[in-house]
């Protein structure tokens, strides 16, 4: 007996491990990388996207005469001081080919985000804390998902997004969500991605919806499971929603790439997150990304 | 492959002990001397070289020949010095030079070049991936070679022998620095397998996998978080905090490692030698560096400090072979300045210890606890960031009312304290000798067992959550 004591532990670790080993080796096969014959991403097709991103970056206010106002008849939507838009119709190509990126987007002070709502996962907590629109109301935390705000029903702060949403009268809402969950199915992502879109489109009548790229990740911080191809499929599928009247696509990840379709090494220490020093300046090019409509009131 | 990884339990360390255990009993092969010590030391050896050949990733062949030859070479010098004594010192500076060459060629070419560039010259600078644990497995060569050489040590006579010496996958990448005649014993006598002997060496392994999974990985994170702000975001708070919380990951991860290297040896039969003994419990420089890494401090002691003549001809020689050692030790750790000026941080400090304020902290054990509490974080710091420029940003940061040149958020101070408050505490508490203490205590109560598994299992539980994501040991840079 006190041999037996004596090796208590070594019998009950070897005992449990016993027990264990199968679901631990099961998850070592799941969580080891594939072997996959090719690992370059697809460089022209990053390339030609951050260009397209650069272009309409650049000209944001060369277009305000074009003037779209968002409003398409259907919906009158009325800006926070209740005023009713202008009889502009909404530019007809864009409603025809929702997929057109947009560039009638102007230069707007901080105040347009007065009465805006910012949903989003990590990044959107850095834009937060760093970033200078300390006006806008935020609904985000570090690991959340557009699965995990739709299937889940995750809160922040224990304030669930359905609470948040009807909350306060929003003029514009920011959706930048998917990076936690790019490994995952994309089809899957998406629907629960447009079921945000939807949920903020019938709650916030009056409100424009920004669909917002995910920013792309370093070189280094790439693997298998994150990786910029499947980010910029991902984005590619965001950018499907926007209808250019009350839904529009806008994406960052001009302003912070290498050129080479990664984000920049010297802007991030993880890969993931810019600096927090470079927080300000995504949020001056989120004021170079305003409706005009909607800037004016 | 680092040990805290549910590859290296549950794959790895299951096969090789089934290997170690069981194939020399049940399938004999002649020609082994002594027949069943020899056979398992020889698993050993190909069991470290598995181990060994998981750690690489480019050239796998050509890192593993290099392994075997610099270790067939070292044999082979060693007897030559044990033999020939006429010629000994020759062989002995051979030896010395051959090892220091690979460990410069792999580890300082760079930072080397890099510095001749910066004066004129234009040489081509190459990113050498170092072999595995090189700056380890050097020192303990170097040490075998001059221990032979002053008769302290017999040379060794089986090339298997000193192949598990140098290679043993225990304390192959990380240390201890074992001296070779510390393990002779055990490499040449029948090794006793003692059920207690199992017994105390899985908990001293399960003990170092909490260290550094529960304590060190995650305290681990806070620092991650705050390179990811950058240095120049931070508030003054968070700037402590974070010097603070690297402090306790380097020492638990550390630590942790040791602690998990000799609870290996001791399953295999090897007295694997202690590394730590609550460093931050020091009440002055010198004391703690008696305490940490103290394989590491004998090195230098024994093989630069004494030789150089030790603190026997006078108080300027003692300086500058105390300025000689603290400047290897920092070089040791790192190629680049901020190693360096690490290393002269702690000779300047050892040295006003010396001269001046150690009588002082002497007396005063609260104002030396006081004085260990801020020194510490603050040399770690030019440890953990190597850029000089990014040091200088961080030590405005420490200053209050200094203003930040980049946007701080005001309270993530607070913020970060309330996640990360409990792995503070638990990493206080655990730097102390009290656990310890309470520990030899019920070491064999039926309680410990109950409380060690739970470790054992919270451990795998955050490995397992983690998925492929391994932690790797940060002295794997070294």
């Amino acid at each position: 007996m006190s041999n037996f004591k004596r090796s208590l532990y070594t019998f009950l670790l070897v005992f449990t491990c016993l027990f264990a080993s199968p679901f631990i080796w099961w998850q070592i096969w799941k969580t080891g990388k594939e072997q996959k014959p090719s690992k370059t991403p697809d460089p022209p097709a990053v390339g030609a996207q951050a260009k397209s991103g650069n272009s309409s970056q650049s000209e944001p206010e060369k277009d305000t005469a074009e003037k779209p106002t968002g409003a398409d008849g259907s919906e009158t939507p009325t800006s926070a001081d209740g005023t009713q838009p202008g009889t502009a119709a909404a530019p007809t190509e864009a409603a025809a080919v929702s997929t057109e990126p947009y560039n009638g987007f102007i230069l707007a002070d901080s105040s347009y985000f007065d009465d805006a709502l910012f949903i989003g996962d990590s990044r959107t907590v850095g834009l937060r804390d760093y970033g200078t629109l300390k006006n806008a109301d935020y609904f985000c935390s570090v690991g959340l998902s557009a699965t995990g705000i739709t299937k889940n029903n995750e809160a922040v702060d224990g304030v669930t997004f359905d609470t948040k949403i009807d909350g306060k009268h929003y003029g514009k809402v920011y959706i930048m969500l998917g990076i936690n969950e790019v490994g995952n199915d994309l089809e899957g992502v998406i629907t629960y991605y447009r079921a945000i879109v939807e949920k903020v489109k019938a709650h916030q009548p009056d409100a424009i919806v920004y669909v917002c790229a995910n920013l792309r990740v370093s070189q280094s911080a790439e693997t298998s499971v994150i990786s910029n191809t499947s980010i910029n499929t991902l984005n590619s599928m965001i950018s499907q929603l926007a209808d250019n009247k009350k839904v529009f696509y806008i994406d960052i990840n001009a302003l912070f790439d290498d050129g080479t379709g990664y984000l920049t090494e010297a802007y991030t220490f993880d890969g993931v997150h810019p600096l927090a020093e470079h927080y300000p300046d995504w949020c001056d090019w989120l004021c170079s990304k305003a409706i005009p409509y909607y800037a004016a009131n | 492959m680092v040990f805290s990884s549910l590859n290296f339990i549950f794959i790895f360390l299951p096969v090789f002990l089934i290997f170690y255990g069981f194939i020399p009993q049940l399938f004999p092969i002649k020609g082994f001397d002594p027949p069943k010590l020899q056979y398992k030391n020889f698993v050993l050896l190909l069991g470290s070289m598995v181990f060994y050949a998981f750690g690489l990733t480019e050239h796998p062949a050509l890192y593993i020949s290099l392994f075997i030859l610099t270790i067939l070479f070292n044999f082979i010098i060693g007897n030559f010095i044990g033999h020939f004594r006429q010629s000994a010192k020759l062989w002995l500076i051979l030896g010395i030079v051959f090892n220091f060459w690979w460990l410069i060629f792999f580890k300082y070419t760079g930072f080397i070049f890099t510095n001749l560039n910066h004066i004129g010259f234009s040489l081509t600078v190459k990113d050498l991936i170092a072999p595995l644990g090189i700056s380890f497995v050097t020192f303990q060569n170097v040490s075998y070679l001059v221990d032979v050489y002053r008769k302290e040590t017999e040379p060794e006579e089986s090339f298997i022998n000193y192949g598990v010496y140098i290679s043993m996958f225990p304390q192959l990448s990380n240390g201890p620095i074992v001296r070779y005649k510390d393990v002779a014993e055990d490499l040449v006598n029948e090794r006793r397998h003692t059920p207690s002997k199992i017994e105390n060496g899985l908990k001293t392994f399960t003990i170092g996998l909490g260290y550094k999974v529960i304590l060190a990985d995650q305290i681990g994170l806070l620092w991650r978080d705050i390179n990811g702000i950058g240095f120049k975001s931070i508030s003054t708070g968070l700037a402590w905090l974070g010097i603070i919380a690297y402090s306790f990951q380097l020492y638990f991860d550390f630590c942790g490692y040791s602690l998990m290297a000799m609870g290996l040896g001791e399953l295999f039969g090897f007295k694997i030698p202690e590394n730590f003994r609550h460093p931050y419990a020091a009440t002055s420089m010198s004391d703690f560096w008696r305490r940490w890494h103290i394989t590491l401090g004998s090195w230098f002691r024994e093989y630069i400090y004494i030789p150089l003549g030790g603190n026997r001809q006078g108080s300027g020689k003692t300086v500058r072979n105390f300025l000689i050692v603290w400047l290897f030790t920092g070089i040791w750790h790192g190629a680049s300045w901020n190693f360096v000026f690490w290393g002269l941080a702690l000779f300047g400090l050892i040295m006003l210890e010396r001269f001046y304020i150690g009588d002082f902290l002497k007396e005063h054990r609260i104002a030396a606890h006081l004085y260990m509490a801020l020194v510490i974080p603050l040399t770690w710091l030019l440890f953990a960031v190597t850029d000089m420029k990014q040091i200088g940003i961080y030590i405005m940061r420490l200053i209050p009312f200094v203003k930040a040149s980049g946007i701080v958020h005001e309270g993530d101070c607070a913020e970060k304290w309330a996640v990360y408050w409990k792995y503070f505490i638990g990493c206080f508490v655990f730097c102390t000798p009290i656990p310890e203490k309470i520990y030899k205590k019920i070491k064999n109560s039926p309680v410990t067992p109950v409380i060690l598994l739970a470790v054992f299992w919270f451990s795998v539980y955050i490995m397992y959550k983690r998925g492929g994501n391994v932690d790797p040991f940060l002295y794997d840079r070294f």
